[in-house]
């Protein structure tokens, strides 16, 4: 995968060098071709939830960490929830770095009068742009939680669908 | 947040959730579940007893026993059978002439009998 290469601040009279080309040639490539990782995950059982405060989806399998270089993270999720009871409701977030990104109390967004079963499961999915990140590396999970006594789950199996979380750094 | 996980091949996770919050009380934020394991989540780093406490309510807990409110929803499924049985009871009595569906009340009346006698 290309890398992206900071570049010396040339002023007139300077040379312009082979490496300086190269570095030129190496940030065209990266533009073309930038900092991203796509999952589509199929966990083989799916997920379930009742957990009433923002917990991880799956920190192993439902999470990206990539090495940026400062420019805005787009991170997309993709999944389809279903309720035992049409009245309970799922919420979303993204953390970075182990930190709500929105720290919103209901999250990035909240699905409602989802289908209650496997067959009748509704599709959730957010795009958020991360911005303000240092160079440096990031890890970003999709986390969730749900209204007080409910229960909530993601497809994940090979017979319906799988979760799709990716990031690209712009 | 801390979470302890424990492996179970399957659970109700509504019922299981009421028996951890029973058990843990507010220490307890919920669980999650995927590919046989259990994440009890918390909202402290758990003590020990909380710890074993939490396992061994995971490990007692049956799958095949319902919450209230999962009871009262399967009571009221059956109660939707027997009104479509009943209903399509009535369909088969219209079919019949007059003497067989003396027969069959009789015989019916007469199971009834049997039945609150105890027999």
């Amino acid at each position: 995968m290309p890398e992206w290469t900071t570049m010396r601040t040339l002023v007139t009279g300077d040379l312009v060098t082979e490496e300086d080309m190269a570095a030129l040639r190496g940030n065209l490539h990266y533009l073309l071709d930038p900092n991203k990782t796509r999952l589509i995950h199929n966990s083989g059982s799916g997920y379930t939830t009742t957990s009433t405060s923002f917990v991880d989806i799956d920190s192993t399998n439902l999470s990206i960490t990539l090495q940026t270089h400062g420019g805005p993270v787009l991170v997309m999720f993709a999944a389809n929830a279903y309720a035992s009871n049409t009245s309970y409701r799922a919420r979303f977030d993204l953390s970075v770095n182990g930190t709500r990104y929105t720290g919103m109390p209901l999250g990035l967004l909240q699905a409602s009068n989802l289908g209650n079963d496997v067959t009748a499961a509704t599709p959730v999915a957010f795009a958020v742009l991360v911005t303000g990140l240092a160079a440096g590396t990031h890890t970003f999970r999709p986390q969730w939680c749900v209204t007080s006594g409910s229960t909530v789950s993601l497809v994940s199996y090979t017979a319906y669908n799988a979760i799709t979380l990716a990031a690209i750094e712009l | 947040m801390p979470d302890i996980t424990i492996e179970k091949a399957s659970i109700n996770p509504e019922r299981l959730d009421a028996e951890l919050r029973a058990a843990l009380g507010e220490a307890c934020l919920g669980l999650s579940f995927s590919d046989g394991r259990v994440h009890v989540h918390l909202a402290a780093a758990p003590t020990p007893q909380q710890a074993a406490l939490a396992a061994a309510t995971v490990r007692d807990h049956d799958p095949a026993r319902l919450t209230g409110a999962q009871q009262a929803a399967r009571e009221r499924e059956t109660w939707l059978l027997f009104r479509l049985d009943d209903e399509a009871l009535a369909a088969e009595f219209a079919a019949l002439d007059e003497a067989a569906f003396r027969r069959e009340v009789a015989r019916a009346l007469a199971a009834l009998r049997t039945l609150l006698r105890g027999g």
